[in-house]
């Protein structure tokens, strides 16, 4: 829908979708007596995510960060090379992206890492192409083996969970 | 190990198996329960986190939950990303990196209402 020239039908079809668990939980709410207009659409309020810095989380943003830009860099050359299906379906994931990196700000109150959970899916597509296309067969295998060290030296010989 | 994922073969799923609560076994002997906030969260995640409990309220239960939920998630990506053929062939890679980016930063690994939305997310794409 979201690459596709725009149809009126199609978008009311959304809509309709969009609003339909509003309407079966106020269906709910109404039926159990727990009825409010504040229950049933909170207002949209935006607040600074606050996780707490650490050099910790500098590294684990890096290891994110690193091979996402190199998988990025690979999925740009091998593009003329797919089909264009498969080229909107990496175009929707970045437009996914782009649109889960903002859903911890749309809080009542200042969100923890949890909230940007979502951005492990296309994160984890383009970290893929990282492993994948990189003619040099020694550079995936080390961003692995330094991904993976580095969990373990977290868990064991650093804060751990 | 690379080398080994980018082949897609059955006993690889056995291999990110393993792989997969091996990089994360503290998560299981340091289990933390999810958080439950009642401002912030829905209704529907406060009603499964109450059903959870009722069948059993252990924090390592809910490890075991959690690990289930994101090792479906990555078999899921991966059939996602292999089906629509977006990339040069079929592996297993997109599973393994699932793995390894959720083991990065700890609060991925404790039960939370994103979690469970992920799966959803997916199914949908």
């Amino acid at each position: 829908m979201v690459m596709r020239p725009v149809r009126l039908n199609e978008w009311l079809i959304c809509l309709t979708g969009f609003t339909s668990p509003y309407y079966f939980y106020a269906a709910y709410l109404l039926l159990t007596d727990n009825w409010s207009w504040y229950q049933l659409l909170q207002p949209l309020m935006i607040n600074i995510p606050s996780p707490e810095q650490s050099i910790w989380l500098a590294a684990s943003g890096f290891l994110l960060v690193f091979p996402f830009l190199i998988g990025g860099y690979y999925v740009q050359e091998n593009l003329r090379r797919m089909l264009i299906q498969v080229r909107k379906n990496w175009s929707l994931f970045l437009i996914f992206l782009l649109f889960v990196l903002v859903i911890p700000f749309l809080s009542s109150k200042s969100a923890g890492l949890e909230s940007w959970m979502l951005i492990v899916i296309p994160f984890a597509a383009f970290h893929a192409c990282a492993y994948l296309y990189p003619l040099q067969r020694w550079f995936p295998v080390i961003i692995f083996w330094i991904t993976i060290l580095y969990i373990l030296y977290y868990q064991y010989l650093g804060p751990g969970w | 190990m690379i080398g080994l994922l980018k082949q897609k073969t059955p006993a690889n799923i056995l291999i990110l198996f393993v792989l997969g609560i091996l990089i994360r076994l503290p998560a299981f002997r340091n289990a933390a329960l999810p958080k439950l906030d009642t401002t912030n969260d829905a209704f529907l995640y406060r009603e499964i986190i109450n059903a959870l409990h009722a069948i059993n309220g252990n924090a390592f239960f809910f490890a075991v939950i959690t690990y289930v939920l994101l090792f479906t998630q990555a078999l899921q990506l991966n059939k996602l990303i292999n089906d629509q053929r977006m990339m040069q062939r079929n592996t297993y890679l997109p599973a393994t990196a699932y793995l390894l980016v959720t083991a990065l930063i700890p609060d991925w690994n404790i039960f939370s209402a994103p979690l469970f939305v992920n799966s959803l997310v997916l199914l949908v794409f």
